[in-house]
């Protein structure tokens, strides 16, 4: 579906899905966006979608600092020269 | 400073810095090209911050603040490379990329599918490829956490500009996602 056949409040819901994904809309936009997700099927699975990329690249890049690098950053601070 | 080391303020600085080692860490990885390169980073940002701890403010997000310290020692890096602008692929419709992503209309089951699909492999592959701004914006938005008005600040650009590169950065990102999932289907 391109952008010019969708209906405005669809439009309105993917301009801000990036920032209700983040967590930065406003408790109000929030409200209005979720009011339009319930009843938009098409608009709720782009909404989840877009929640699992961004969990994918969480978890794709979860990797703990190694041990050998925090004893090494532990021996920078305690040998550190403080300006 | 020799009595620092005794300075309470200090001591609290050192054990919350060292606590987000692994945020850090995770951040350096995606910005530089190997696992040396990334520790190297790591090094150099936390004995910078050591050293200037007082530039500190207590009470701001010190990740934000140790991530700037380590964002402006890989741009430096990263300028020492020379690296090309890359283009990026931003032709194809957002609903065109989801389609892709998601498969058919049956949504439960295409999410179900879709976690299963994005392992780490080409995930890890889409955002090595994705150029330095675009995947610094992702990088520290997503990884470190950061707010959008964080990361401007730590890259010294518009909060808008965060938001657009953030928006096309991961845009190209499950472009490569849709291509991969893709390929395992044909």
């Amino acid at each position: 579906m391109s952008a010019e056949t969708r209906p405005e409040p669809c439009v309105h819901a993917e301009r801000c899905m990036q920032a209700y994904v983040d967590r930065a809309l406003s408790v109000e936009e929030v409200r209005t966006v979720e009011a339009h997700l319930a009843g938009c099927p098409t608009c709720a699975r782009c909404y989840s979608l877009e929640a699992e990329v961004r969990t994918a690249v969480r978890e794709a890049c979860a990797e703990p600092c190694p041990e050998s690098l925090r004893r090494e950053l532990r021996r920078i601070c305690d040998d550190c020269d403080c300006e | 400073m020799a009595d620092d080391a005794s300075d309470p303020a200090r001591l609290a600085f050192d054990e919350q810095a060292l606590a987000l080692a692994d945020d850090v860490w995770r951040v350096a990885r995606r910005l530089t090209r190997d696992l040396q390169a990334a520790e190297d980073l790591v090094q150099e940002a936390y004995a910078r911050a050591f050293r200037s701890w007082r530039s500190y403010e207590p009470g701001t997000n010190m990740r934000a603040w140790l991530l700037r310290i380590l964002h402006n020692l890989a741009i430096d890096n990263a300028r020492k490379q020379q690296r090309a602008p890359e283009q990026l692929g931003l032709e194809a419709d957002d609903y065109y990329l989801y389609d892709r992503l998601g498969g058919a209309k049956n949504a439960v089951a295409d999410v179900d599918r879709l976690v299963e699909r994005l392992s780490p492999g080409p995930v890890l592959d889409a955002l090595s490829e994705l150029s330095l701004p675009f995947r610094e914006v992702v990088v520290l938005v997503d990884l470190g956490d950061l707010s959008y008005q964080e990361a401007a600040d730590v890259l010294d650009i518009p909060v808008g500009t965060v938001m657009s590169r953030l928006h096309r950065g991961r845009r190209v990102l499950k472009k490569a996602l849709a291509d991969a999932a893709g390929e395992d289907a044909a």
